[in-house]
């Protein structure tokens, strides 16, 4: 590498993180003889190989801290490296306990791992002529690596005390970076694609969208590049939406996300989220349901404020009704599809929440909602719709 | 017709077999490529990563006593030649050093001074700086860093300028105090 300033010679990893305007400035104090800029630098230089020096102290063999990274996995150490590993245990252990950042790289020669093993399972096996047709060695499938299937219906429930679980996500930010361990799907371009996951929650991704996700035993992690809705199943792991601008915990039930280049919308249809700044995670707003609080690229969360669900939402070609009145539910339903809709009273005012698909048939909307309600619906003589008052 | 990972051909390939050799040798350099490639960019350096793992592998094959695990086999020289990549990334140590570099003439060279001020500067680094410091050491760079502690690159950047910031000031707050020592007189 060419050094081409003090800065770069002294300290070149903060020389990396400066932009060109604070790095021209330090250099000309260095030129000026700066005497506590000069000191800071050939002291921080002096620090980095004090670090470097613990480190390498401390470090036990790297063959054994890779070796130890890897164990985790049943098979993949010999018999003689796991024989040295279990004689050096304590050593290694005692260092991590000294360098958390072991504990990272730890970590990241797992993902390495992961990263080879995903690409192994999904090569394309190729043949070699004369030998028995043997079953390729492959770990055993994951529910969480099913592929996408379709799922048709649609939900209806009764009331404000709904039990489901919707979690609504509008992304429309760039993907983060590479995720080892995950699984991604991409939806092509004009064409919406549903994936199950593995603990029963599912995510319905919008046309051209990808989505990478990772279920493991200490919680379910999802991250996000395009448009997608998540109907999230309730389990003892925490479920977890990150966006470029902020991280989305569930805390109740649901929880949604909207995530451009410049800011991220969280609008909440059930349940009660934490919503917190990626840049400064102690920063934390509660956003309940029927609400939306933004979070600024680089900023904190806003308080949150009260939204209509359906207008927030109807880039996924969904309707979301949160305890609305069957008489407007029918309404809406009725006019996108140009047909009547009548509903006597008192069944007008009984309250719905649950989600459908806009362009699902009118019969199979209007049925759901009939049935959640314990009633019937049936041909108007107009030729539109009419929902039988309850006891008719 | 066997797929090229069997154990079957594997333990050919093991035996001295070049044609099952050269097989698998070719759909492993393909799986390493992509590998390599996943983890740190389509770089100049993926091709001398591919043809380092491969003579792992081939070098190490007689060796393999479990033709089943070779998915783990391939796996570690894998792993273990990207780590010898992250390692060999940064210059080394000697580099630490401009001659050019003015004597602040105002800062008392007595090295005993100067181990105090090193202690004082690792002192100030917070938990997270140190560990990103350290990752660094490791050979990451500041974007791989901040997927291993899951953050963004942004962040991370931001602490090790906020260590420096806070290093200046301490040594500042230092030098501060050993001139109104020498000085004899009262710290305002």
């Amino acid at each position: 590498m060419k050094h081409d300033s003090p800065i770069d010679r002294l300290a070149p990893e903060l020389n990396e993180v400066l932009d060109a305007g604070e790095r021209s400035d330090l250099d000309t104090a260095i030129e000026q003889g700066d005497p506590s800029l000069i000191h800071a630098l050939q002291t921080w230089a002096a620090a980095s190989d004090q670090i470097s020096l613990e480190l390498s102290a401390a470090m036990p063999l790297r063959d054994l801290l890779v070796h130890y990274a890897l164990a985790d996995s049943p098979s993949v150490l010999t018999l003689d490296e796991a024989q040295k590993l279990s004689s050096s245990i304590d050593e290694i252990e005692a260092a991590i306990q000294r360098h958390p950042s072991l504990e990272a790289e730890l970590s990241r020669i797992r993902a390495d791992r992961d990263a080879f093993e995903a690409l192994w399972d999904d090569r394309e096996p190729e043949a070699v002529n004369g030998a028995s047709n043997l079953r390729d060695e492959s770990r055993p499938a994951r529910a969480a690596d099913r592929l996408p299937t379709k799922r048709s219906t649609r939900w209806a429930w009764r009331g404000a005390a709904a039990v489901a679980i919707m979690l609504f996500v509008l992304a429309a930010a760039l993907l983060l970076q590479r995720d080892a361990g995950f699984v991604e799907v991409r939806a092509a371009a004009g064409e919406s694609e549903r994936v199950e996951l593995g603990d029963g929650s599912s995510i319905l991704l919008a046309s051209g969208s990808t989505v990478r996700y990772r279920l493991d035993a200490v919680d379910r992690r999802v991250r996000l590049a395009g448009q997608a809705v998540f109907d999230v199943r309730q389990d003892d792991r925490q479920f977890v939406v990150e966006t470029e601008a902020a991280t989305v915990t569930v805390v109740g039930t649901t929880f949604g996300v909207i995530a451009e280049p410049t800011e991220t919308l969280v609008t909440l249809a059930e349940g009660t989220v934490e919503l917190a700044s990626r840049v400064d995670p102690s920063q934390t707003v509660r956003v309940e349901a029927g609400q939306q609080s933004r979070v600024p690229a680089g900023g904190v969360p806003e308080a949150p404020s009260a939204v209509n669900l359906s207008e927030e939402l109807a880039w996924s070609g969904m309707w979301y009704f949160r305890a609305e009145t069957l008489g407007r539910i029918a309404q809406i339903v009725g006019d996108h599809h140009g047909v009547s809709v009548e509903v006597p009273e008192p069944l007008a005012g009984e309250r719905v929440t649950g989600a459908f698909d806009r362009e699902q048939p009118v019969e199979q909307t209007l049925q759901t909602l009939a049935s959640a309600l314990g009633t019937s619906v049936g041909r108007g003589s107009d030729g539109g719709y009419r929902f039988e008052a309850s006891g008719e | 017709m066997a797929h090229v990972f069997d154990p079957e051909v594997v333990e050919r390939a093991r035996s001295g077999d070049e044609r099952a050799r050269d097989a698998l040798l070719a759909r492993l350099e393909t799986l390493f490529r992509r590998f390599f490639v996943s983890r740190i960019g389509a770089r100049e350096e993926v091709d001398d990563l591919v043809q380092n793992a491969l003579l792992r592998v081939h070098s190490s094959l007689t060796a393999l006593q479990r033709p089943d695990r070779f998915k783990a086999f391939a796996m570690k020289a894998a792993v273990f030649e990207l780590q010898d990549f992250y390692r060999g990334r940064y210059s080394s140590r000697e580099a630490r050093f401009d001659p050019d570099l003015p004597t602040p003439g105002s800062v008392d060279p007595d090295p005993a001074a100067a181990r105090i001020d090193v202690e004082r500067a690792l002192e100030t680094l917070t938990p997270k700086a140190r560990q990103i410091l350290e990752l660094r050491e490791m050979g990451y760079l500041y974007k791989e860093i901040a997927e291993i502690v899951d953050t963004t690159e942004a962040a991370v950047k931001m602490q090790v300028k906020r260590a420096f910031e806070r290093l200046r000031h301490v040594l500042g707050v230092l030098a501060l105090f050993a001139s109104a020592t020498i000085a004899g007189g009262v710290i305002l």
